[in-house]
Order: C-alpha cells, then sequence, then structure tokens
C-alpha cells in the first residue's frame, strides 16, 4: 500500500522527537486517561487490564500445576482446587482470552490500518472498558469472598442447584463483561464498514482486519446467547424457576446447548485474531505478499460462519441423540478445511522469501505449529467415538490449550512485539525478546505435551488426586509450566524497561506495509494529519522494497 | 479395449448397487438405536415381544383435552353415600386419579407421587383445589376408600384434607363411562387378578373439562402448581404464576411444562441474524458504489515526496 502524503505532516518526523506531539503526550493527567475516547488510549488501558488479569489467572494455575506434582492431596483441600481451576478458566477465558487482540490491537490498529482518525463510536468504545471494568469487579468480588467451584462451564444443574460458591457474582461479571465485547464488535462492523480510507476496497484490506470483521460478527451474534444463558441460570437459583433442572421440569441438557452455542464460538474469537496477526507477521518477515490473500481473507470469515454449527460436539457423551452427534461430528470436521486454508497459505508464503527470524516471526511460526497440533487433535475429538474415550481426560486440556495458548497467546504475544514501536515509540530487545519467545515455546510444550499422553492414558481433568503411575509425567508438565512462566516473566519485564530505557522507534522499524506504518510512532492524537489515499493491492512487498532500494540507501 | 469396456461396466454398475444397498441401510436406522431415542408418549411400549405385548398396546392414556367429564354419573364416596362426580366441582380446579385401591404397585406411587408435590406447592387441597380419586376396580367399596383417605388425609399434614380429599368408588357403568371420558385405558388380567394400566393423573377445570394430563408417577411441583393455575383460568394462583404461565407451555407428548424459552430464543435469534444480516447486506451494496482507486499508468510509480514519506525515514537510519 503506498501513501500520498502532504507535506505538512511530513515534516513532523524530521523534528526531534522528543518534542513531537503524539497520543501518549497529550495530557498527562489521570482524567485525561480516565475519560480519553482516543482508541490508542483505550487501548493501553485495556492492555493493562487484561495483563493484571492475565497474571492473576497464571497465579492460580500455579498452586494447580504445584499440587499436581504429587497424586496425593498434599497442597490444597478439594475443594480449594475445585476454586483454584475454575478461577483460572474463568479469568483466562472471559477476562483475558477473549478481550486480549481485539480490545488491546484491535482496539489500537483497527482505525490506523484502515486509514481513520478514530473508531466509529469512540465514546461507546470508552464506555466498553467501564463496562468490562464492571464485570472484572464482580468476578474479583467473588474470587476475593470466596471462589467458584463449578468449573468455567458452570454446568447446570451443579451451578444452578448444588454450588454453594458465589456462582452468581461470577455470572453477574461475565454477563457485565459480554456487553463489552458486544461494543467492541459493533464498533469495529460499522468501522470497517464506513470508514475506510478512500481506495482502501475490501481486497486491499491488511488481513488482520478480515479477522478482526470475522470475529466482530461472532461477537455481537454469540456473545446475547451467553447473557441469556446466564440469566437463566440465576432466574433458576434465586427464583426457583425450573429451566436447567430436572426436578422442577428443566432440562439440563439445554443448558450444555445453550453454553457452547456461545463459548464454541468464542474459541474463535479467540484464534481468528491471532490469525489475523500471524498474516500481518508473515508477509512482512518473508518481504512477501501472502499466498493466497483472498482464501485468507475468505477463510476467516468461513470460520466465522461454520463455528457456529458445531456446538453440538460438546455434547456427545451429555445424552445428545446420536443422529445430532453424527451431525456435528460431521460439521466439526468442516471447520478443519478453512483452518487448513490457512495453515497452508502461511507456509505456502514462506516459499522464496526472504525470511529473517525476529520475535514477531519466532510468535508466528511458534503460532503455525502449535495451532496445527491443537487443530489436528481436535479433529480426534470430533470423531464420535474417540471422543468417548478422551471425553473430559488430560486430552482436551492439551487439545484446547494448544489451540488458546499454544495459538491465541502466541499471537497475541507476536502481535505486542510486531507493534510494540508503534505503540510505544520504542524497540524491545531483541535478544531478550528471541530468548523469552523460544523459552515459551519449548515449556509451553513440556507443559502440554504430557497431558495429551496422560489424557489418552485416561487421567481425567479437574481431579488432583491421580494413580502415581500418572507421576512423572505430571511432574514433566509442572517442570514445563515453570519454563513457560519464567518465558512470561521476561516480556512483562523487558517490554516495561524498554518503555523508559529502549531505543526509540522510527516510524516504520520493520519496513512493513500497511497504512499504520505510514504515520509516526507512537501516532499522534489524530492518527494521520491528511486522510491517507491508497492506490496499491495490500502487501506490496516486492514494489516496497524496490522503491526503497532505487530512492537510495535500503537494505 | 472391450476389455477395458467391460470393466468399466462392471465397476459402474458395482457403484451403483453399493450406492442403492447404502441408501437401503441408511434409511433404516437400526432397531434398537431407533427405540432408544424415538420420541413420543411415554407409554408406547414395545410391542410384540412378550405375551403381555399385546395387552399392553391396548393400555395408554389418551388424552382428551378438553373434553367434558361426565358430571353426572353417580359414585359412593368414602362414607357410603351416594355423590355425582359433579358435586365435587363449580368452584375449584380438581386433581383426578384413576386408581385401583388395591392395587399392589402403581397406583400407590400415582397416589404418593401427587401427595409429594401438593405438599410442595403453596396451593392447598381444599381451599385451592379439589383432590378426587375413582378406583377403577368395581369390586372395591367404601370401606377401602375410607382407609385411603384416613391415610392420605393425615400424611398430607395441612388443614382442609378431610373435605377437599375425596376418594370414591362406583359400579362398572360409572366407571367405563368416567374412564372412556378420560381416556384412560386398562385392561384386567386374569393369569395375575390385576389391572393394567397407565399411570398418571388428570387436571379439570371448575366446568369439568379436562385441562391438563401429568404422566407418569412423580410430577414435578411447577407442572401441577401451573396446570392448576392455567385450569382454574385464573383464579387460585398469584399474579407471579400469570407471568410464569407465558414462559411455559404445556407439552401434550410429554406431559410436562417444557419451556416456551426454547421458542422464544429461536424467535429472538432470528430477528438478531435478520437484523444483522440486513445491516450487512446494505452496508456491501452501498460500498459497491465507490470509485476504485487505481495508479495512474503514465505517472511514475513514485508517490507523491517520497523524500518526505517516513518510508525515506527509515533509508536515512
Amino acid at each position: 500500500m503506498t501513501i500520498l502524503v502532504a507535506p505538512e505532516s511530513a515534516a513532523t518526523p524530521s523534528q526531534p522527537r522528543t518534542q513531537q506531539r503524539n497520543y501518549l503526550t497529550d495530557g498527562y493527567s489521570v482524567r485525561s486517561w480516565l475519560l480519553t475516547t482516543d482508541h490508542k488510549r483505550i487501548a493501553i488501558l485495556y492492555l493493562l487490564s487484561i495483563t493484571f488479569f492475565f497474571l492473576l489467572g497464571g497465579a492460580a494455575v500455579i498452586v494447580v500445576r504445584l499440587d499436581l506434582m504429587t497424586p496425593q492431596a498434599d497442597l490444597v483441600q478439594s475443594e480449594t482446587y475445585n476454586k483454584l481451576f475454575t478461577a483460572h478458566g474463568v479469568i483466562m477465558v472471559f477476562f483475558f482470552l477473549i478481550p486480549s487482540i481485539p480490545a488491546v490491537l484491535g482496539n489500537f490498529l483497527v482505525p490506523l490500518m484502515v486509514g481513520a482518525r478514530d473508531l466509529a463510536f469512540p465514546r461507546l468504545n470508552l464506555l466498553s472498558w467501564y463496562v468490562y471494568m464492571l464485570g472484572e469487579l464482580f468476578t474479583l468480588y467473588a474470587l476475593l469472598a470466596g471462589g467458584v467451584d463449578t468449573g468455567w462451564t458452570f454446568y447446570a444443574p451443579y451451578s444452578s442447584t448444588y454450588s454453594n460458591t458465589y456462582v452468581m457474582a461470577t455470572a453477574v461479571g461475565i454477563f457485565i463483561t459480554g456487553f463489552s465485547s458486544i461494543l467492541t464488535g459493533l464498533n469495529f462492523i460499522v468501522t470497517i464498514h464506513k470508514m475506510r480510507a478512500p481506495g482502501l476496497t475490501w481486497f486491499r484490506l491488511p488481513l488482520f482486519i478480515w479477522a478482526l470483521y470475522a470475529t466482530s460478527i461472532i461477537m455481537v451474534l454469540g456473545t446475547p446467547v451467553l447473557a441469556i444463558t446466564l440469566l437463566l441460570v440465576g432466574m433458576e437459583r434465586l427464583l426457583g424457576i425450573g429451566i436447567f433442572d430436572p426436578r422442577l421440569g428443566g432440562d439440563p441438557i439445554l443448558f450444555q446447548h445453550l453454553f457452547w452455542f456461545y463459548s464454541h464460538p468464542a474459541v474463535y474469537i479467540m484464534i481468528l485474531p491471532s490469525m489475523g496477526v500471524v498474516s500481518e507477521i508473515i508477509p512482512c518477515y518473508c518481504r512477501k505478499r501472502p499466498f493466497g490473500y483472498a482464501f485468507i481473507g475468505f477463510s476467516s470469515v468461513a470460520i466465522a460462519v461454520f463455528s457456529f454449527l458445531v456446538w453440538g460436539h460438546h455434547l456427545f457423551v451429555s445424552g445428545q441423540s446420536i443422529y445430532a452427534g453424527m451431525v456435528f461430528s460431521m460439521l466439526s470436521y468442516l471447520v478443519a478445511i478453512p483452518s487448513a486454508v490457512k495453515v497452508f497459505n502461511w507456509t505456502a508464503s514462506l516459499h522464496k522469501g526472504s525470511i529473517s527470524f525476529d520475535t514477531p516471526m519466532l510468535y508466528a511460526l511458534g503460532f503455525v505449529g502449535l495451532f496445527t497440533m491443537g487443530g489436528l487433535t481436535g479433529l480426534f475429538v470430533a470423531a464420535l467415538a474417540v471422543d468417548v474415550h478422551v471425553h473430559d481426560t488430560y486430552f482436551i486440556v492439551a487439545h484446547f490449550h494448544y489451540i488458546m495458548v499454544g495459538g491465541a497467546v502466541m499471537g497475541y504475544l507476536g502481535g505486542i512485539h510486531f507493534w510494540w514501536p508503534k505503540m510505544t515509540g520504542r524497540i524491545y530487545p531483541e535478544g531478550w525478546a528471541r530468548l523469552s519467545a523460544i523459552l515459551i515455546f519449548v515449556g509451553f510444550n513440556l507443559t502440554f505435551f504430557p497431558q495429551y499422553i496422560l489424557g489418552y492414558l485416561g487421567m481425567p481433568r479437574r481431579y488432583h488426586v491421580y494413580p502415581p503411575e500418572f507421576q512423572v509425567l505430571n511432574v514433566m508438565s509442572s517442570a514445563g509450566a515453570s519454563i513457560l512462566g519464567m518465558g512470561y516473566f521476561f516480556p512483562l519485564t523487558y517490554l516495561s524497561w524498554s518503555l523508559y530505557f529502549g531505543k526509540r522507534a522510527s516510524p516504520n522499524p520493520w519496513r512493513a506495509t500497511g497504512l499504520e506504518w505510514q504515520t509516526s510512532s507512537p501516532p499522534p492524537t489524530e492518527n494521520f494529519s491528511e486522510t491517507p489515499v491508497v492506490l496499491d493491492e495490500a502487501y506490496d512487498y516486492h514494489r516496497f522494497d524496490s522503491l526503497a532500494a532505487t530512492e537510495g540507501g535500503g537494505k | 479395449m472391450n476389455e477395458w469396456i467391460s470393466y468399466l461396466r462392471f465397476s459402474r454398475s458395482v457403484l451403483m448397487w453399493s450406492g442403492v444397498v447404502i441408501l437401503i441401510v441408511a434409511a433404516q436406522p437400526p432397531p434398537a438405536m431407533a427405540q432408544r431415542f424415538a420420541t413420543g408418549g411415554p407409554y408406547n411400549t414395545p410391542a410384540g415381544k412378550s405375551p403381555t405385548a399385546e395387552l399392553l398396546r391396548d393400555v395408554a392414556i389418551e388424552q382428551h383435552l378438553d373434553a367434558p367429564l361426565p358430571l353426572e354419573t353417580l359414585f359412593r364416596d368414602e362414607a357410603g353415600q351416594e355423590v355425582r362426580l359433579g358435586d365435587y366441582f363449580g368452584e375449584q380446579p380438581v386433581v383426578l386419579a384413576l386408581v385401583q385401591y388395591r392395587c399392589p404397585m402403581l397406583c400407590t406411587q400415582v397416589l404418593n407421587g401427587f401427595l409429594k408435590s401438593s405438599q410442595a406447592i403453596p396451593l392447598q387441597v381444599g381451599r385451592d383445589y379439589q383432590f378426587v380419586a375413582v378406583s377403577f376396580d368395581a369390586r372395591e367399596g367404601p370401606e377401602l376408600a375410607a382407609e385411603k383417605k384416613k391415610h392420605y388425609a393425615r400424611v398430607y399434614r395441612r388443614p382442609g384434607a378431610a373435605n377437599g380429599m375425596h376418594f370414591l368408588t362406583g359400579d362398572q357403568a360409572a366407571i367405563d363411562g368416567l374412564t372412556r371420558s378420560v381416556g384412560f385405558r386398562y385392561q384386567y388380567v386374569e393369569r395375575t387378578d390385576q389391572f393394567a394400566h397407565a399411570s398418571g393423573i388428570t387436571l379439570a377445570t371448575p366446568a369439568g373439562r379436562i385441562a391438563r394430563y401429568l404422566y407418569g408417577i412423580e410430577y414435578s411441583p411447577s407442572d401441577l402448581r401451573l396446570g392448576l393455575v392455567e385450569s382454574s383460568h385464573g383464579r387460585i394462583g398469584t399474579p407471579v404464576d400469570q407471568v410464569l404461565l407465558l414462559c411455559y407451555h404445556y407439552d401434550p407428548l410429554t406431559g410436562k411444562y417444557g419451556l416456551a424459552i426454547a421458542g422464544l430464543l429461536q424467535f429472538a435469534g432470528l430477528f438478531t441474524i435478520l437484523a444483522m444480516g440486513g445491516f450487512l447486506i446494505v452496508m456491501f451494496r452501498r460500498e459497491r458504489n465507490q470509485p476504485k482507486l487505481v495508479r495512474d499508468a503514465t505517472s511514475d510509480t513514485v508517490p507523491i515526496a517520497l523524500q518526505d514519506n517516513p518510508l525515506s525515514q527509515w533509508k536515512q537510519s
């Protein structure tokens, strides 16, 4: 994408950058942050809050992994253990993974990438953060007051009748947070439709935008169902209306249907934006247009559509009719098609590219490998007979961690590193960053690969007492978790360090295409002083590099 | 060449026939599976398996919703007095249980099931509704009925049971008239001197029309409560019950209050999808008219003021 930039804006980069006005220096008061409608500042607010929750969810699972070092229950009691893994699941899914890329990178990048000055509804955007924080408060209250022990899935009638923990407070928290993702999704859809720069047609859009567009549709369509489900649980718990409890004339399977109708697409809310990030990183570090641009874009849409048709594969052993099971099994296999299209296209993009293994690229390649493993084991569990064997075992735990951590979190970290210079105007220390990317990859595999074996051998999830023959694999997993924890701790440290001591970033340190790189780093509050005009296809790295070579200097 | 053609023909017919076989097999679900996942009335017993199967086929509760009960039929109450069935109607809805007092198994369960649910709801026998049990065994008399009444009035443990619970007996003609209008089909089995019959209770309106059937031997309290509220046409129950009735719909197939919520969800889901789909279609149609900007072939490929472009910034560093 090449840009027509007016001379006025061109003057700014040549001035000393310390004096340059940008969104970070545009007001220093607390008020200027808490009442901001600038999408970039809201993204930073989200970044801080989800990082806090990531640490909290991580702390819960540290205790879980420590307890699983021995076959006996010697660190925590069973009730505490239940509360710990529930806290880990609830926090990581609803308060970290779902808002991670859309609310942080999406908020920051969508207007920049489409050449707009802000999102379509800036105040709604700020409201979404406050709604998220309100939900966060309810959940924090529930955790501090005594926790929840239902597991993150809140299966009825356990959650509606039998659990004596703070189910309602947590459910209210998640209910409220859901509105924040609806607002974000709505904002993105309208922005992508209405605020694209002149000349920026759909097929010139960055693939990250395609991915976020698909994600937003899932958010707007799916999240209300989760809200309805939690509302019904509340009605049953508080008013005794029989909805899920068979004794009151309800149906517990109905809960599972409603819950997974949202929560399965929610997995794609986590993974699709990550795929978008990877689709940005790989072309930049291969200096090539991605292979099959339209296929990657449309496979995002296809995944969004299919995501709503596969929820029943969570109910294979719940008493769902065998015919429904067969249909859901087939539909689940269909999701593999667009997913595989993406993986093959990314790999094909590497072919004959000039690849450099910088940190974001390490994360992106890690994503491709781990996502493939998670996706392929997803096909195992989508098969009816195999699922009967591995259902509710560590095989499932390993499978969805490969997708949600190996996929979504790797993509998130890759994206954070890739756009860190744009967001903060600073360069992170490359050596440390590469080291931590490798640590995370190694630690992750050591943590979760043994869990596939554990699950296949029959260790059920959600138990902290297990037969002694499983101890070796569990110790391996816990050891891996400690490496993984170190891997996560490093970026937290050096990224914070780089805020003060990092090298200042030029507007386009990675020589990437994309409108976000055509403004200063960090961008001014209004993003572009002149509305950019787009004349070229996306990811025209060939033209970009040849232009740089002929115009003097260049690599 | 000829071999090739015959080979092709052969494989084509093999393919075709195997397709036909697959279709036929697929069209017939395995019997065990079909039975396990079949829906329908709970009393669709598998016929033709055992000697009693023939018999059981004729035993069922056939729903006669909104049919009038024979209110003029005469029965005897527990005191031996002759009473009209209609004596118990008029003001309040009626729970009607067709049982055999001496029945060793199912009927006691039916009565106990009703008792358990009736104790779990705020509505009271005698004050809010009437309970009438009628024996379908013509050989049973008022003594047995009195015994039953004494027992159930005591374990109900709420006032009003004495004038709200009635245990009737009658002659064969009266029993036939009542069971026919309720749709309660039963059979006498000579071999065991027992009755083969289905189990369930019937709710009737104060005017003596059949409003609801509740199947089985356990009745969910909310089904009973909402059934009574509905049968009484709003004369008993609280406003909350009325609101609840809007969300619950009686499902004649299972005799339970299934959820109209499911229907509501379907409607809301469809509405959401149509609204969102419509919005997207409008947006995409509007965008069609936008001009596509392309680089002018005659002009140089260098964008305006390249040296001022951030791109050149990178090159200098």
